[in-house]
């Protein structure tokens, strides 16, 4: 079941924030119309590696990169490659929902007006719709879409900044510790919407929620302290893994 | 639980709200004091006493030719329409008081209760109705600032009469009239229509008003792009050096600066270096634009800085440039907090005078500025000018446009708060 | 009723669709390997009851796969309430039904050698007990499929039907047997035999008493109606 195609390779990369570094040595693959979880104690890294991903670690000036990521045949950080073409095939979810201030509609058409992805409005509304249905919220807002963003509840603004992220037709979609913010019956929601975006979606979600890692994601990367300790389908990885220290974290025999 | 460790405690808390209390009454009372001074000095400033005159539009005075041809009936011996006109009066009191007749002291004295323009009101009135010439007409000329100030109470009449500046006879000749419903008192016009004057009971502000709106309008023009670019640039886009800061520290002092010192700079540069003309809006516009500039900067960084860094991030995940982060998505966040600062800048510059008066908007200047070179001044240093005029009724005018310049102030400030208010992001 | 499909999580829900589905192959794997049981005694078929101990290898595979399957869910799915008590009522079940295999399987050896012998009158007796054995079986796999406790509330009141029969063709074997030495022999596997489909019976039961506990979390402390 689990052989897909290779969509992300990291070869020997490390993460500097100033002279501190924060992320040694990882190699990985993560494979294509899959999800994968990064879990691990807090500082472990996982956040900052997801951040590579698309490039958002530019943000903040004293974070430098060595080793090599790649994206099907893109080099990501190459120096020529367009960042904003980047970030249109590698969308992010944040860890609080963050809709723009303006309407709903507004907030999933913004991406696809300035890539230009649309001809004229009856095309833009339709990716508007198309991208609020695979987000399973079209039919709670259809009659809304002109409402601020800000207005609805909590998991429905995350779900609105997961059909923003699905409009401008990315392959890949991070998501950083996605339900910390919400509760119960929302996160279950959202458990559910990864479940199936995976089919059309190559998905990494980082969480905190080991239990959520399982229920949700096909392979699991442990990290700690910065290095990738162990990476291997989720179940192997919560009924029998391989390294201690995961054992050790997953049992909760450390923090 | 040590209980009188907690008493001691409550006892703090209560003295403390107590001595906030007091502060605040304090405030309050002295706020009252002052308004309250300066609106009973003022309020009567905005309405003035005219006599209604009885004219005797004589056609050989005014229009013996006959052509009833404008520029020629400017041209008449208004004077001679006008005295005669108030001769009248002092006549019709003769006779009720069985005078004989008027010594030349008491006619000048009597004079001095009518405006000394008097004369241009009748021939205003007579251009306007010019078919009226040949009549007796009723025209309403303002009384002199002697009888309005008696009228409205402002002169002590316990005072022996050497020792105030109006006599018994001439507040019997006021009463008499006031009898005869002669005096009325109405809401002055003139008070904002006009330029200065050296007759304080013809001084307006308009001139004034004129002189600050386009001073202000330069001051928006050249400080606001500039001032909002550059927070944006500081704020956005410039790296996060030494040399950054350095100008950040910089600019915080700007502000602190005194206003004077501005003033010595405007005049060294605007109008020596670049031969501005002295006392314009433009060259004093562009001090105040000088002066401001550091406040819009900083409230306008600050305003930005409030926009939280997830709004950046939820744009630049969706692929926007920086460029288009900013534009789309920081600035509409953060232009309640920029106007509101702008607003309170401009607050300030309205109310500037030691830079202007440097600059030489001392002078006195009677026609209404048209354009940003021509010579103005500006409301406060209109005040400063009024204040320092010896004449009674100039105290009452300097009371009343601190009153409009108060209100301005005031309203600016109350627009600034309602824009905070409306449109403050609770994040 | 016990629900178990409605999860927000169409995954969980699968999961617990094939874990319910492998019981119930494992259940009528056991049906037709009983049915297959009878009919070996009675036509006195040695292949049939070769091919019994065969199929019990199938149920061994089937129960280390539903173990396996509980032990994911739990890991994944960290179960509490009526889920919890399903995933560990199903472990239960699945040993049970394990040990009916086993059981099967060692009946049918016996009937191996039983074909050897006649012993007729005496077979009537134990088919009786067989049958009314497969029927309370059928009844406690119905009560699982259909997650229905009140009918595995019957089961368990019908367990003591059996142990009468039991209890029944025992004592009038020993007898016949003490009369007649030429039945030592059968009758010895007749007897153990019997004590086997005795122990269906209770699994059967076990099956049904287990559905309970799913359903109410009730652990069953009195003991069950029983002869001596």
């Amino acid at each position: 079941m689990l052989n897909n195609e290779p969509k992300i390779i990291v070869s020997d990369l490390n993460v500097f924030y100033g002279n501190k570094q924060a992320i040694f040595d990882i190699n990985m693959s993560i494979n294509s119309k899959e999800v994968t979880a990064f879990i691990g104690p807090s500082g472990c890294g996982k956040s900052t590696l997801l951040r590579c991903f698309n490039r958002m670690n530019d943000l903040i000036d004293i974070c430098k990169i060595t080793g090599n990521i790649k994206l099907d045949d893109l080099e990501v950080y190459n120096k020529k490659i367009d960042i904003v073409r980047l970030r249109t095939r590698v969308g992010m979810v944040f860890q609080k929902p963050n809709p723009f201030p303006k309407s709903i509609y507004d907030n999933v058409a913004y991406g696809p007006k300035i890539h230009g992805m649309c001809k004229d409005i009856p095309e833009l509304d339709a990716i508007v719709e198309k991208s609020l249905r695979s987000a399973g919220l079209w039919d709670e807002i259809k009659d809304r879409l002109h409402e601020p963003g800000t207005s609805i509840s909590g998991g429905q603004q995350q779900r609105l900044c997961i059909a923003r992220a699905i409009a401008t037709n990315p392959e890949v979609i991070l998501m950083d510790e996605p339900c910390s913010a919400l509760d119960p019956i929302a996160t279950a929601k959202i458990e559910e919407l990864i479940d199936e975006l995976k089919s059309k979606y190559t998905i990494v979600v980082v969480t905190h929620n080991m239990h959520q890692a399982a229920r949700i994601s096909q392979r699991t990367a442990f990290f700690h302290l910065g290095k990738l300790i162990e990476f291997d389908e989720t179940d192997k990885i919560f009924t029998s893994p391989s390294e201690q220290k995961t054992n050790d974290y997953i049992t909760g025999r450390y923090g | 639980m040590n209980k009188d460790l907690l008493k001691k405690r409550y006892k703090k808390e209560k003295r403390f709200i107590l001595i906030g209390r007091i502060a605040v009454s304090l405030t309050i009372i002295f706020l009252v004091i002052l308004l309250g001074s300066i609106l009973l000095r003022g309020i009567s400033g905005f309405y003035t006493t005219n006599i209604s005159l009885k004219t005797n539009l004589l056609e050989e005075i005014i229009d013996p030719a006959q052509n009833k041809n404008a520029d020629e009936i400017f041209k008449a011996s208004w004077r001679k329409v006008s005295r005669t006109a108030i001769y009248n009066i002092l006549d019709d009191y003769n006779d009720s008081k069985n005078i004989e007749k008027s010594t030349r002291k008491e006619k000048r004295d009597f004079i001095r209760l009518f405006s000394r323009s008097s004369e241009f009101y009748v021939r205003d009135y007579t251009l306007k109705n010019i078919n009226n010439i040949g009549e007796v007409v009723t025209i309403n000329v303002p009384a002199s600032s002697l009888v309005d100030q008696y009228l409205k109470g402002k002169i002590d009449i316990n005072l022996d009469e050497s020792n105030r500046p109006i006599s018994d006879a001439q507040i019997s000749w006021i009463n008499f009239m006031v009898e005869k419903k002669m005096i009325e008192k109405k809401f002055n016009v003139s008070f904002f229509s006009n330029g200065d004057s050296r007759n304080s009971e013809e001084a307006g502000i308009l001139g004034a008003m004129v002189g600050s709106f386009l001073a202000l309008m330069v001051t928006i023009i050249a400080a606001f792009p500039l001032g909002v670019m550059s927070a944006i640039y500081l704020e956005e886009f410039a790296p996060k050096n030494k040399f950054t800061n350095l100008i950040e520290v910089n600019i915080n002092n700007l502000a602190a600066v005194p206003s004077i010192v501005f003033g010595l700079l405007g005049l060294a540069i605007f109008l020596n270096f670049f031969g501005l003309p002295r006392s314009s809006p433009l060259a004093g516009g562009l001090v105040l634009a000088l002066m401001t500039l550091p406040t819009i900067i900083i409230s306008s960084r600050v305003a930005i800085k409030s926009v939280p860094p997830s709004i950046r991030e939820a744009a630049m995940g969706v692929g926007a440039s920086k460029m288009q982060s900013v534009f789309h998505h920081v600035m509409p966040l953060a232009i309640p907090g920029i106007l509101t600062g702008t607003i309170i800048g401009m607050a300030r510059a309205l109310g500037e005078t030691a830079p202007l008066l440097m600059m030489g908007m001392v002078a006195f200047i009677v026609d209404v500025p048209q354009s940003i070179t021509d010579p103005s001044t500006v409301l406060p240093a209109q005040i400063f000018l009024w204040s320092d005029q010896p004449e009674r009724g100039f105290e009452e005018k300097t009371a009343s446009a601190t009153i409009i310049l108060l209100g301005f102030l005031l309203t600016m400030n109350a627009l600034a708060v309602f824009l905070r208010y409306k449109y403050e992001r609770k994040w | 009723m016990i629900e178990i499909h409605d999860h927000i999580s169409s995954s969980f829900n699968n999961e617990l669709s094939v874990l319910d589905d492998s019981l119930i192959e494992m259940g009528s794997n056991l049906e037709k390997m009983f049915e297959e049981t009878l009919l070996a005694i009675n036509e006195k078929d040695e292949a049939l009851a070769k091919k019994v101990i065969s199929s019990d290898k199938n149920i061994d595979e089937l129960e280390i796969s539903v173990i396996s399957q509980i032990q994911t869910l739990i890991a994944k799915r960290q179960p509490v309430g009526v889920d919890l008590r399903v995933l560990v009522g199903c472990t239960r079940i699945a040993g049970y039904m394990e040990r009916i295999g086993d059981l099967l399987s060692s009946i049918c050896k016996r009937v191996v050698i039983l074909i050897e012998h006649s012993v007729e009158k005496e077979k009537e007796e134990l088919i009786k007990l067989s049958t009314a054995v497969n029927n309370l079986f059928k009844l406690s796999l119905n009560a699982f499929a259909k997650k229905d406790f009140e009918l595995a509330e019957k089961v368990r009141n019908e367990d003591i039907d059996i142990d009468k029969l039991y209890k029944g063709f025992f004592n009038s074997l020993l007898e016949k047997m003490s009369k007649d030495s030429k039945l030592a022999v059968p009758g010895t596997h007749m007897l153990f035999i019997s004590k086997n489909l005795e122990r269906i019976g209770d699994h059967a039961t076990n099956v049904a008493e287990t559905i309970t506990y799913m359903a109410s979390g009730e652990i069953k402390v009195e003991p069950r109606p029983k002869i001596n």
